[in-house]
């Protein structure tokens, strides 16, 4: 190498975050985001790695029994090998490397990391100056900032999955709140998942590769819809139809001309985050009422629109000082089709009808073998994870502020980690988020539900049969 | 007969007006430095004595919209000045993408040792003491070759860009200005100031 290549060498930045085997194993849990924006933008890329070595780790440990420890092996030296080849992609750095050789050093530290890794599964975009945002916005909307904006802050006020918002006003003299793409990223992250999906090949031999695959599908469809605005801006306006004034919920009216599939206009609105919320120390009553209307969106969002608000993330949710919940991200909201919302029917039919029935409707959505069945230990975590999801309709109304609850959850959580029982259905996965997200929120804003009383309210909406029956035998729901 | 200062400048415009027209129409491959005489309304030795080649008078077209670039921001960090500086630059040039790759590596050359003409130096000088102005030093050596690869990057990568709207090309610029500023506060960048 001649010493003008060394020296130019010299002179790039080097990212030493990464340096060691104990900051790749924090990079695997996320416990460690680099700030900066330089490493922020090396680290773009790298997020999808950490997907990938989390899911990698946690199927390659639950596929085999502790016996079979010849195939484990074979299996872990292929994603060893994988491991490689994702790091040798273009958005995929040094980091990968790392954390595929602490993968392959230390197997035996992973899975608790992955369990976190898993819940918090969301993508960073790096921070853009304003420059950057101006000429990302002109191109997508064809037009000069004056043209469309009367005032356009310069610097964000949020940030958002794969961007960040600004506010502004219209030239028609409205307040919107705009969200812009980090440019590229919607295909970095369509590649990148389609490059992890032929590096999990090697898994296609396995017993579990289908629900493997069936899972990567689902997110792949999910994250899918979170890189495309539009499709985000067509989940706002289902939202939007499900609700009315009554409800005291705001879902802010999307500026569809203002809108592509990387630029998102909305109606700005005005309200507190949950920490300032908490801040102004609100009484009992406002904490059920502003409870009572989150489960409200969730149960609504689900039985009538058959979708699910998957991120319930504190960011997304404003409070009105007149008493309203706004809600603000729609990049996550799952939708059933209707094979899915059948075998939904039958999860809420074994606690509403049948008893006798929830073995059955648990084989078939967690996909059980005979000898599965016959495990006892498998059965008794699954069936304490239905009980854990169905607790809070069993007392009225529900106090969320007991950190009992959430407990017993991490435990369950747990053993279903430690005895590999975490197979279930692709939709599963954004049905735990949706549930523990919600129910985490309520645990820090100690609200209390009638959780039973807006079940009672909000299913008859989900056109299940049984449901019609029970409510024309007199029932109460 | 001599000629004037203005009637030279006068002519140069007609031929950079002319070629800017008839590429426009023609594409690349369908326009000679006979075409543009003809349209210039001048002889065609005449033209030689302006451009010696239908590349450099590209150039001169490419130099003139990237001088306008100049000043684009004048506030802001430094790293979102020099961002908008390329992008103004880019944007100037979109009329001009479809026919850059076949000039664009003499127009960028990243060597200061290669073969240049005057208009490929009239382009790197005065970008660079932009970037000069905006950075507030003098640039060594070293850091000027590590800025003119980026930039060349950038521009070529762009030209070539087939994605939605260009918008990859916004990430590599993006990425690449970042990366040069976090490089004037190596130790290059402080012994290049001193």
């Amino acid at each position: 190498m001649n010493a003008d290549l060394q020296q130019l060498i010299a002179a790039l930045p080097y990212d030493d975050s990464a340096d060691d085997d104990a900051a790749a194993l924090a990079l695997v849990s996320q416990r460690a985001i680099p700030t900066g924006r330089l490493a922020r933008l090396w680290t773009l890329g790298t997020i999808q790695a950490q997907i990938a070595a989390a899911y990698a780790a946690l199927w390659v440990r639950s596929l085999f029994d502790r016996s079979d420890r010849h195939a484990e092996r074979l299996v872990e030296t292929h994603m060893a090998a994988a491991m490689r080849i994702l790091g040798g992609m273009v958005y995929l750095r040094g980091a990968v490397m790392k954390v595929g050789q602490a993968l392959a050093t230390y197997p035996n530290l992973v899975p608790d990391e992955i369990a976190a890794t898993l819940a918090r599964l969301h993508f960073d975009a790096p921070p853009m100056h304003f420059a950057l945002v101006r000429e990302q916005l002109c191109n997508e909307l064809d037009r000069e900032l004056g043209e469309v904006f009367e005032e356009f802050d310069q610097r964000a006020f949020a940030a958002a999955s794969l961007g960040q918002v600004h506010r502004g006003r219209l030239r028609s003299g409205e307040r919107v709140a705009v969200k812009i793409q980090y440019p590229g990223i919607a295909q970095t992250i369509r590649s990148d998942l389609q490059n992890l999906i032929a590096v999990l090949a090697p898994l296609r031999f396995t017993r579990e590769w289908e629900n493997v695959s069936a899972q990567l599908d689902e997110i792949r469809d999910v994250l899918g819809a979170e890189v495309d605005y539009q499709a985000e801006a067509a989940s706002l306006e289902h939202a939007r139809s499900l609700f009315t004034d009554d409800d005291g919920i705001v879902i802010p009216h999307v500026y569809r001309d203002l809108s592509t599939s990387r630029v998102l206009t909305m109606e700005h609105i005005e309200g507190r985050h949950l920490d300032a919320w908490l801040a102004t120390n609100p009484s009992q009553a406002q904490r059920d009422a502003f409870g009572t209307k989150m489960y409200v969106i969730a149960l609504r969002m689900y039985y009538s629109g058959r979708c699910a608000y998957a991120d319930p993330h504190p960011g997304n949710y404003l409070f009105l000082d007149d008493g309203r919940l706004a809600l603000l991200d729609f990049g996550c909201v799952p939708r059933y089709d209707e094979a899915e919302w059948e075998l939904l029917s039958e999860m809420d039919a074994a606690f509403y009808r049948d008893h006798d029935a929830l073995r059955a409707a648990l084989t078939r959505f967690c996909d059980l073998s005979a000898d599965e069945l016959n495990d006892e230990s498998r059965m008794s975590v699954l069936e304490e994870s239905f009980r854990w999801m169905i607790e809070p309709l069993l007392h009225r109304p529900f106090d969320f502020g007991d950190p009992a609850h959430l407990r017993a959850e991490v435990d369950i959580v747990a053993r279903a980690v430690a005895g590999r029982y975490t197979r279930s259905h692709p939709m599963q996965f954004y049905i735990s988020r949706t549930v523990l997200g919600l129910r985490a929120l309520l645990h820090r804003m100690k609200a209390r539900v009638d959780v039973r009383g807006v079940h009672a309210r909000e299913l008859p909406a989900a056109g299940w049969s049984w449901v019609d029956q029970l409510l024309r035998e007199g029932a109460e729901l | 007969m001599r000629v004037t200062t203005e009637t030279k400048e006068a002519t140069r415009q007609a031929i950079l007006d002319a070629t800017r027209a008839l590429l426009r129409e023609r594409g690349w491959e369908n326009v000679s430095t006979r075409d543009i005489a003809s349209a210039a309304g001048i002889a065609n030795g005449t033209l030689f004595n302006y451009f010696p080649t239908k590349e450099a008078i590209v150039g001169a077209l490419v130099a003139d919209v990237l001088e306008k670039a100049n000043g684009s921001l004048r506030d802001g960090t430094t790293e979102e000045q020099l961002f908008a500086l390329i992008a103004a630059g880019l944007r100037g040039l979109r009329a001009f993408r479809p026919f850059l790759p076949y000039v664009i590596d003499s127009l960028l050359a990243p060597s200061e040792r290669t073969m240049r003409d005057h208009e490929t130096d009239r382009i790197r000088d005065e970008h660079l003491a932009e970037v000069e102005r905006i950075v507030g030093q003098r640039l060594s050596p070293m850091l000027r070759h590590l800025y003119w690869s980026l930039y060349s990057g950038v521009v070529t990568f762009w030209v070539a860009d087939q994605s939605t709207r260009q918008e990859e090309t916004l990430a590599f610029l993006d990425q690449s200005t970042a990366l040069f500023v976090a490089s004037l506060r190596t130790k290059l960048g402080k012994e290049s100031r001193k």
